[in-house]
């Protein structure tokens, strides 16, 4: 085959267009889909029966399971995709990521700047007035600190045995993951580590991390915090079933409230 | 006349060692690139979900995300071919009307050794990985991504790279994968990685507009910010 080489190249311009030249720019956003596969909740045990008879006096040992009314469960797998796209979501090429790791995030706050800094673990220790306290997140979101009055809170009191201080540990003193959101590390050591839970496997053990961060939008009405997942590749769960996540978040069910509180979700694969 | 004879001599000789030369050119450095836009794309807002206390929702999630750990570069070429010499005056020029030839990109910042070329091996690939942070199983490691071997024939000067012996991918075109168009394949000379992109002549690209080139590279795949890798570009016009 019979080839003419290049000789010199004299003038040459390249027109480059290059798709992200920065670093580290990713940044949590709203899942393609999110679908329910099913909801459920505990089924009530029937009554149990005591004869009374009349004169008697009977010492009685109870022991009884009751659905919180604090808290809602998340389980659930996730496939992502990991992508090199413009800006108008044309891919230039793709990795399918059939076990993603990575994060999910659940937030009541309908918008979050996930610029650096703006997420960090919740310090419920932190007082200062603007700054969403421990006893707020359970009651009421003060007004005015920046908390958006459509969360009422999960409507606990400091003494419930489900409150938010009695689910996760307290901010420092639990170990976690160290991940990144964004560009911000989470640091899961002692001492910087977020407040976390671990929810069950089917043995009770937990496996599967959740950490509280907090969105701090000062001024801007929408300080509260993020719950965030960690996400696991095909764990069996608590129920014997392989989950790549469990998570819980907050809702008030007290005092006969049955309003729903609006969940926004965002996943960052890496 | 013996004089004559001797002149004519020298000058063939002249002229062949031009075309020897001529023979061993290799790909060169672009005179100027021209960044005309950087593009990424727009993160999607939170997906809203209404649920009421004391339940266990099960959620399947499909996501996608940006991967920082390569970038893309895609664009155009235009060039001439010329005859200069050392002080680089032009005995000819000529317009380059059909774009044909390869795009290098490697991290190395010493100029390549262009006879030494071959395909990338393992050991060069996991090398550059290791440099880079990137975990060899990863979905999106350069092992994982250039798995095959599809691509065209060419040469590097004068060494033949023969089809479909170097590890390789392609990008794709008006989103969608396939393997005709917009090869990329890895190269090494002396241990270093050279990404090679198979030049198309406007040829409609990823997103349905005709691009010269279209060519990924790794970036280092440490979260959080890190400073963007320099790759040193070369190219080789046919």
């Amino acid at each position: 085959m019979k080839r003419v080489h290049a000789l010199i190249i004299l003038v040459l311009i390249l027109s480059i267009l290059s798709i992200p030249f920065v670093l580290a720019t990713t940044t949590p956003e709203g899942p393609q889909t999110l679908t329910v596969v099913n909801s459920s909740r505990r089924t009530p045990a029937p009554s149990s029966s005591l004869q009374a008879t009349a004169g008697n006096v009977t010492h009685l040992n109870i022991a009884a399971n009751t659905v919180t009314q604090s808290w809602q469960g998340f389980v659930g797998n996730i496939t992502g995709t990991i992508t090199l796209d413009d800006s108008r979501n044309n891919t230039l090429y793709d990795w399918q990521a059939a076990d993603p790791e990575g994060e999910i995030y659940a937030t009541y706050l309908q918008t979050v700047d996930w610029s650096l800094g703006n997420v960090q673990c919740w310090n419920w220790t932190h007082t200062v007035a603007s700054y969403l306290q421990l006893v707020e997140l359970e009651t009421n979101p003060a007004a005015g600190d920046g908390a958006p009055n459509v969360y009422g809170g999960i409507g606990a009191l400091a003494d419930d045995p489900d409150g938010v201080n009695e689910t996760f540990t307290a901010p420092g003193l639990g170990m976690h993951a160290s991940f990144y959101v964004g560009s911000q590390l989470i640091n899961g050591s002692l001492g910087p580590s977020c407040p976390i839970t671990r929810l069950y496997n089917s043995t009770g053990q937990g496996t599967f991390q959740e950490v509280i961060l907090y969105h701090d939008g000062t001024g801007a009405s929408n300080d509260g915090v993020i719950y965030t997942a960690i996400i696991n590749q095909s764990v069996i769960g608590y129920d014997t079933q392989r989950w790549d996540f469990e998570m819980i978040v907050g809702e008030n069910g007290h005092e006969g409230d049955v309003t729903p509180i609006t969940y926004y979700f965002y996943v960052e694969l890496q | 006349m013996k004089q004559v004879l001797i002149n004519g001599l020298w000058i063939l000789m002249l002229i062949l060692l031009g075309g020897i030369i001529v023979a061993q050119s290799d790909p060169s450095a672009p005179t100027a690139i021209q960044n005309v836009s950087t593009m990424t794309t727009t993160p999607s807002p939170g997906a809203v979900m209404n649920s009421t206390g004391g339940s266990i929702l099960t959620l399947d999630i499909n996501a996608t995300t940006q991967n920082y750990r390569w970038k893309g570069f895609v664009g155009n070429v235009t060039g001439e071919l010329a005859l200069l010499d050392s002080a680089l005056n032009r005995l000819v020029t000529w317009n380059v009307q059909t774009i044909t030839g390869e795009l290098y990109a490697t991290r190395n910042s010493t100029l390549i050794t262009w006879s030494a070329v071959q395909c990338a091996n393992n050991s060069v690939i996991a090398a550059e990985q290791e440099a880079l942070n990137i975990t060899m199983t990863d979905v999106d490691s350069i092992n994982t991504t250039f798995s095959g071997t599809t691509h065209r024939g060419f040469y590097i000067g004068i060494t033949q790279i023969a089809a479909n012996t170097c590890r390789a991918t392609a990008l794709n075109v008006n989103n969608t994968q396939q393997s005709n168009y917009f090869q990329e394949i890895l190269l090494s000379d002396r241990g270093n990685l050279i990404y090679t992109s198979l030049l198309e002549n406007a040829t409609y690209g990823f997103n349905n507009q005709t691009y010269d080139f279209q060519m990924i590279v790794a970036e280092n795949a440490l979260q959080g910010s890190q400073p963007s890798t320099p790759y040193y570009f070369y190219i080789e016009l046919i």
